[in-house]
């Protein structure tokens, strides 16, 4: 059977160009140095590298794209799918090869600085450019067909597969936590859990129509964890060996060993497979369930992260307790900013210009040093109400000549805002009072009576961090279904309307600037303290822009997508002054948050876990699309 | 007669917010004019720069001369850039962000062929032909980006809410910028000196200025004329105007309204590409992140004109162009504050945001289609 | 007549906005060389009829055919090449070009430029304040000016169909009654007009035949004088009373 009569013209024609993409996308990859870059990085050992699973990766879309180009229905079996997933492959892997034979040949490193020695013998898997060539044109054939066959499966084999998959790879990328927390666990942590847990799931079946019950007895439960955590801290539970089978040290970090992923591999697999008709019977169940009830389950879970915010840091170390809280603070600004554009609707960039006003109140009224000329020298409490009024004032401010702009410029406006801060924190003029270029330094760790909170403290400062944040969550959650919150939204969706209903514009507005200033500020205050030092440096605009994409990755105007934007950016890709888990994305962090941005504007508008409004919303054109195309299909049928 | 659309006329009370822009007004021009003339008569108090030049102390007339020619030049290269932006949003009705990244990928690349020449003697040699060479390398790079990222990703969101473009470009603008950094290192990429024949000062009408500024004021107006005959005579320029003014009769017409969106983008990265070698031409330096800050003041360069405008476009540009050169000094100066130039930038967009909350038509009126003026 | 195939066409054409049915399983036919009218009230889809000869609005179910080709999928300058323009209602000139530019751009598609002169005198002829008008930014002109040019600017691209929506609104009734005048010329002079409009008496005084249009439906068609005589028409659109 010749698998070409089973495809038209078409679709044949589109894989070659899906192909090209691919081959595209291979040069791409490449030349901007992650090959390279990440090939350090192993992901499963010694066979897997980060840098080449970006080049796998490209090779199984392009198959995929191309395989699935053909509409369904439209009698392409599966066989001719994979044919068309092998033709992108093949196209994409002469394009590579082009390219790798010209760099091969010709030394272009004076131009295009990242296409190295090194970056060509990763291509040509060390043995020259014939096995480089064969490799892009077999591999690629490789990939397009699987993935063009994946794109067959059955969803849930789809799932399993891709899934599983993706387990392998957050093992791998999580090992430093995962090490850390399978070493260091020690029967304290682990009873405290136990009670915690269980105290819970009784107090919520038995008691939990009763508020007051739950709370009070939730909180008695985690007094008396903290306490067995402590008493208990030093046994250790001996699981290190775990970890210690799991990955193999080298150079670039601790990757992943074959047999480990293998192991979770087919055990999320097996789970996925065998699971699938309890997970839908479950979710089936969560739709279905009254508004009280799942109050009940919400309720569980914040008191899970709760626990693991509680508990955990005593286990994790420093390193991953400051990743942590840079990802707290950045937390911090994701809800502020989630309130000034997610609520309200105010495209704000130049939002840093807040949390370095914070920053440097902290930092002036508390700090010791002598090298300015004022210095009141008060403490971290006496100064946070300062912080609060002066991020009110700079809220004022700021919202105040933009009532009245239309939303684009109103964004440039504020961007501009956020320049001018800077550089006047940075400029000579106010040297004497900011430090200028040098900024401030010695700032004390935060007094709290009992305990001294020192910047190098790591898992203190967690605490506290993380203390603010669910402060913050918790204000953010009830402003939502507060009244401002409905006139935000009113006036998000119509200003005029919602100005003939009553909503006083300025003061929504006001409000909306100050409440992200205020949240902004105490991340800045609490960013001066933790470092000790503040420099102009840290306060530019990636620093607004990370937390704008951290809110449209994660969905704006919703606070649990936020908490997930900030742990996989900031955690896993790296804040603007500092790394994530994965160091070797420093480099190509603010590239990839670049097109993730422009992903999710162009495919999911309303971020990774949508609210439910905004998806409405944005996806009316598809509605109507969807309708046309109904209505071809039926009269297509009916010919 | 201009069709601008006047807003609302609301029966509104004189509230907070008419106060505080009221004192912001009247602090801003109080703020002016002292930092200019001074306070007299009141010791330790501002001087003003006019009194400082006169008394011999501030600035020499030469010097306000120089400053005044550097800004002329530095503002016909935001006034190229600026069309980029201004014809942009008379069609789409958007800021495309990534236009300043737009500027510096032309600047960038072009480094390359200047580099080249200079090896082989034939910048020195040839100038006309190099420079010339060089500038068709950067408007071909340029024009292929703004095009790019037209096809790729502003295609799609026709006819969004008009933040969801802006928010895209903010990601294309940070993706194009990152990759040139990939590609090309964060080295600064020094441009040759400027050939021998440019070298130095000329006089022109009793003024001394220097050559490679006399060359970019040059090629930028003659830029702004050839486009400005473009689109004033030729079919594809009246089709780019209709599309601007009203794109459903264009279609009507049997315009190809996206061949012709295409097309203002390539016009609008053929500007910059221009300007980007005459920035280098200028300043010798680029460098991935050259594009950032000429890229906002070209936007505001294009809202102080009036944004639609071509025209409106070049004189905006001039307008900024002179108020950063001149206004440090002229106005902080004044008032005996420290180390002005680096609040150089502080002056450009302290002029976006008052121009952007008090006369957001620009001086000589936006050119919005009817799709956005709706 | 019947064995002509008509210029345009219209076979059980369905069009949605979002969920909403807008037309309704329209048939028509227009023949070369004839005057047809579009009748109705607002909203009754007359403009969404003109769109979707267009392409401006694309039929969910159902084909547009010009000249017996089907063109439901069509770009809208596919078409336009195809013979067809409008004369939009409200004119929608653009205003900040000149009077000639607005013209000028009306032969946008025309690859004959030695004809262009000729047609430019006879548009002179039909409209001679608009050669006074010239140089004249479009914005500046009187509304029934507007409409000469707007007339103009679509007769300059020589089409073999030309729409007008609702050429009556907006106008002084002197002047209405001169742009049907000058329709009937135009046809005259060999152009097939397709025209929607309200004011049923005027548009029923020039056409060959006529369809009715309400919510979407084509319920009643048939020659001029059908039409004229018909009691639901006189009684609804013409508003005789019995």
């Amino acid at each position: 059977m010749n698998p070409l009569a089973a495809t038209s013209q078409d679709s044949v024609r589109s894989a070659v160009k899906v192909g090209l993409l691919g081959g595209l996308g291979y040069i791409f990859v490449s030349a901007v140095g992650m090959v390279e870059g990440l090939g350090e990085k192993n992901v499963i050992d010694p066979i897997l590298s980060l840098g080449y699973l970006m080049l796998i990766w490209v090779g199984l879309w392009a198959g995929h794209r191309a395989g699935a180009g053909a509409l369904p229905g439209d009698g392409v079996s599966v066989v001719g799918r994979v044919w068309l997933g092998i033709v992108a492959g093949v196209t994409g892997g002469l394009l590579a090869s082009a390219f790798l034979i010209w760099i091969n040949t010709f030394v272009v490193r004076e131009v295009f600085t990242n296409i190295s020695p090194a970056l060509i013998e990763l291509l040509n898997l060390r043995q020259g450019l014939g096995t480089g060539v064969a490799v892009a044109i077999g591999g690629g054939a490789l990939l397009g067909g699987a993935g063009a066959a994946i794109g067959t499966l059955t969803p849930l084999m789809r799932r399993a597969l891709t899934g599983s998959f993706l387990w392998v790879l957050i093992v791998g990328f999580l090992e430093v936590i995962l090490s850390q927390i399978f070493r260091e666990i020690d029967l304290g942590v682990f009873l405290a859990f136990l009670i915690v847990g269980v105290t819970s799931w009784i107090l919520l079946r038995n008691f939990g129509d009763s508020q007051r019950v739950l709370l009070g007895g939730l909180l008695a439960a985690f007094v008396v964890g903290v306490l067995v955590s402590q008493a208990l801290s030093e046994v250790n539970l001996g699981l290190r060996f775990i970890p210690d089978f799991a990955y193999i040290n080298r150079v670039g970090g601790r990757a992943l060993t074959l047999s480990a992923a293998a192991i979770v591999f087919l055990v999320a697999f097996a789970a996925t497979v065998l699971f699938d008709g309890r997970r839908r019977a479950m979710r089936a169940r969560l739709a279905a369930l009254e508004p009280a009830e799942r109050q009940k389950w919400a309720f569980g879970l914040v008191g899970v992260f709760v626990g693991l915010g509680v508990f955990l840091p005593m286990i994790l170390g420093s390193v991953v307790n400051e990743l942590l809280s840079t990802t707290g603070l950045f937390l911090l600004m994701g809800l502020g900013l989630n309130i000034v554009i997610g609520y309200a609707g105010l495209l704000d960039l130049g939002y840093v210009a807040f949390f370095a006003v914070g920053a440097y109140t902290m930092a002036i009224l508390t700090s010791t040093s002598t090298a300015r000329n004022w210095a009141p020298e008060l403490s971290f409490w006496e100064a946070l109400p300062f912080v609060v009024l002066a991020a009110v004032v700079a809220g004022i401010l700021v919202g105040t000549p933009v009532i009245r702009m239309r939303g684009d410029y109103l964004a440039i406006v504020t961007l501009g805002f956020g320049e001018i801060a800077r550089i006047l924190f940075l400029s000579e003029w106010f040297s004497g009072v900011t430090g200028g270029a040098l900024g401030v330094t010695k700032i004390p760790p935060i007094e709290l009576g009992f305990y001294t909170v020192k910047g190098t403290d790591t898992q203190a400062v967690l605490y506290l961090v993380l203390a603010f944040v669910a402060l913050a969550a918790f204000v953010s959650y009830r402003l939502q279904d507060s009244r401002i919150g409905r006139s935000w939204m009113a006036m998000r969706e119509d200003e005029e309307v919602a100005e003939t209903m009553g909503v006083n514009i300025v003061k929504a507005k006001l409000l909306a600037f100050v409440m992200g200033a205020i949240l902004a500020g105490v991340g800045g205050a609490l960013f001066a303290v933790k470092f000790g030092t503040i420099f102009p440096a840290s306060f530019s605009i990636i620093v607004s822009i990370t937390v704008l994409v951290l809110i449209i990755v994660g969905g704006m105007g919703n606070i649990p997508g936020v908490a997930v934007g900030a742990l996989v950016m900031i955690g896993i890709l790296g804040g603007s002054n500092s790394s994530g888990l994965l160091r070797e994305f420093a480099e190509f962090k603010l590239l990839i948050y670049g097109a993730l941005m422009l992903y999710m504007m162009l495919n999911r508008p309303e971020g990774l876990l949508p609210s439910k409004r905004l998806a409405r919303e944005l996806h009316q054109e598809e509605a109507v699309q969807d309708a046309w195309l109904q209505g071809e299909i039926e009269q297509g049928e009916e010919d | 007669m201009k069709l601008l659309k006047l807003p609302q006329q609301r029966k509104r009370r004189f509230g907070f917010v008419d106060s505080f822009l009221w004192a912001v007004r009247i602090g801003a021009l109080v703020f002016v004019v002292v930092g200019i003339f001074g306070i007299p008569g009141v010791a330790g108090g501002p001087e003003g720069s006019l009194f400082k030049t006169l008394s011999g102390e501030g600035v020499s007339g030469e010097a306000w001369r120089d400053l005044f020619i550097s800004g002329l030049a530095q503002g016909s290269m935001y006034g190229m850039i600026a069309l980029g932006y201004s014809l942009v949003y008379g069609v789409l009705g958007f800021i495309n962000f990534a236009h300043g990244e737009v500027f510096m990928s032309g600047a960038l690349v072009s480094f390359f062929a200047a580099d080249a020449f200079a090896t082989a003697g034939i910048w020195e040699s040839q100038p006309v032909l190099a420079l010339g060479f060089t500038i068709l390398v950067a408007m071909a790079t340029s024009t292929i980006v703004a095009v790019l990222t037209e096809r790729i990703a502003y295609r799609r969101l026709r006819g969004s809410p008009r933040l969801i473009p802006l928010i895209t470009s903010i990601g294309m603008s940070f993706f194009i910028r990152y990759t040139f950094r990939g590609l090309f290192g964060d080295s600064f990429k020094t441009y040759p000196a400027a050939p021998g024949v440019l070298e130095g000062r000329a006089t022109i009408f009793g003024v001394e200025i220097l050559k490679t500024q006399l060359t970019v004021i040059v090629v930028t107006a003659v830029s702004m004329v050839v486009l400005y005959q473009f689109v004033a005579r030729t079919r594809m320029g009246r089709a780019m105007r209709a599309i601007a003014e009203d794109r459903e009769i264009a279609a009507l017409m049997g315009v190809n309204v996206d061949r012709v969106i295409s097309l203002t983008f390539a016009v609008g990265g053929a500007m910059a590409g221009i300007a980007g070698v005459l920035w280098a031409l200028l300043f010798r330096q680029v460098h991935f992140l050259t594009g950032f800050l000429p890229g906002i003041k070209g936007f505001t360069a294009a809202v102080v004109g009036g944004i639609g405008n071509m025209a409106g476009a070049y004189v905006g540009g001039l307008a900024i162009g002179l108020v950063e050169s001149v206004g440090p000094l002229l106005v902080l100066d004044g008032w005996g504050i420290p180390a002005v130039s680096q609040l150089k930038d502080v002056v450009a967009f302290s002029a976006l945001v008052l121009v952007l909350i008090y006369r957001p038509t620009g001086l000589l009126g936006e050119r919005l289609s009817v799709e956005e003026r709706g | 007549m019947a064995d002509r195939e008509p210029v345009l066409e219209f076979r059980g054409v369905n069009t949605h906005y979002g969920p909403v049915h807008i037309l309704k399983d329209v048939d028509l036919k227009v023949f070369d060389g004839e005057i047809v009218c579009l009748l109705g009230g607002n909203a009754s889809g007359k403009t969404t009829t003109l769109k979707a000869v267009l392409g401006m609005v694309i039929p969910t179910t159902g084909d547009v055919l010009l000249n017996g080709e089907v063109c439901s999928d069509k770009s809208t300058s596919y078409r336009v090449e195809r013979g067809v323009t409008m004369v939009p209602e409200n004119r929608r000139l653009f205003k900040r070009m000149t009077v000639k530019e607005n013209l000028e751009m009306g032969t946008y598609l025309r690859t004959d430029k030695e004809n262009l002169a000729d047609d430019l005198e006879r548009i002179f002829e039909l409209f001679p304040l608009v050669k006074e008008r010239l140089g004249q930014k479009a914005g500046t002109l009187s509304g029934g000016e507007q409409q000469m040019v707007a007339v103009g600017r679509a007769l300059m691209a020589r089409p073999k169909v030309l729409l007008m929506d609702e050429p009556s609104m907006g106008l002084a009734p002197v002047l209405v009654a001169q742009n049907f005048e000058i329709i009937e010329q135009i046809n005259e002079a060999g152009t097939t007009v397709f025209v929607v409009e309200q004011n049923a008496s005027m548009a029923l005084s020039i056409a060959d035949r006529g369809y009715v249009l309400q919510t979407g439906q084509i319920v009643l068609s048939g020659t001029a004088e059908d039409l004229l005589s018909n009691p639901q028409m006189r009684q609804a659109y013409l508003g005789e009373v019995d």
